[in-house]
């Protein structure tokens, strides 16, 4: 995401992240109970993994969070006037970056006069990847690999 | 304080989140606005102040 933040900076592409909640507390990582946790945890974003995008935390409650839809990984594209050009349910930047690029092409052909917008629902998919999220959830604590990982595995055998 | 801050992940409990993402805010709306904190300046950012330039992109997350 921050190489698609790279890549459209000069197109007057804003590219922001922002920090919502834990979505997999554990013993190292817990849950906020402050600003100060919060802030401490979007640091450890920023430095850990090395995220180089602009970062805005949410209030401790998730005001903005929970209008959007307080799903954890999700990614908005917003026009001009906040006009909704984009929602996905999941960070994918494959998709984020074609679903971007449709859209400045058919922002700028809209002003020329030879296209004009119409709504469309889609499903989209994303390569799944278990290995990289069990180290994810290693990283927060044991409990955040046993409240995803068992809890899923119990539901996979019960079916 | 309200469960949003939760201290264990249930998955049982993100399902109703995900039907409120997909039957609320549809393309073509307008967005609301709210007032978020910059980590680096502590200063108050409303996403308005964002979209009035240009095209935001907004990825939600968190460390874990």
């Amino acid at each position: 995401m921050d190489a698609i933040a790279d890549r459209t900076a000069d197109r007057a592409v804003s590219s922001i992240f922002i920090y919502s909640r834990e979505a997999h507390p554990g013993e190292i990582y817990r849950h906020h109970a402050t600003m100060d946790d919060k802030r401490h945890h979007a640091k450890a974003l920023r430095d850990v993994v090395g995220i180089r995008r602009r970062i805005l935390l949410d209030d401790i409650e998730g005001t903005s969070h929970q209008a959007y839809g307080t799903l954890p990984n999700m990614t908005w594209i917003f026009g001009r006037g906040g006009l909704i050009l984009y929602k996905a349910a999941w960070t994918d930047p494959i998709d984020i970056e074609q679903s971007l690029d449709h859209c400045i092409d058919g922002l700028e052909r809209r002003v020329k006069g030879d296209k004009m917008p119409f709504y469309s629902e889609r499903l989209s998919w994303r390569i799944r990847d278990d290995d990289t999220f069990r180290e994810l959830l290693e990283r927060c604590g044991p409990q955040a690999v046993t409240d995803f990982f068992g809890k899923r595995d119990k539901a996979d055998a019960a079916e | 304080m309200s469960g949003y801050n939760y201290d264990v992940f249930d998955m049982q409990a993100e399902r109703p989140n995900f039907e409120g993402f997909v039957g609320n805010l549809h393309v073509g709306e307008r967005a609301p606005d709210f007032p978020l904190e910059d980590l680096e300046s502590g200063e108050t950012v409303r996403l308005k102040d964002l979209w009035s330039k240009g095209l935001v992109i907004a990825e939600f997350g968190s460390f874990t």
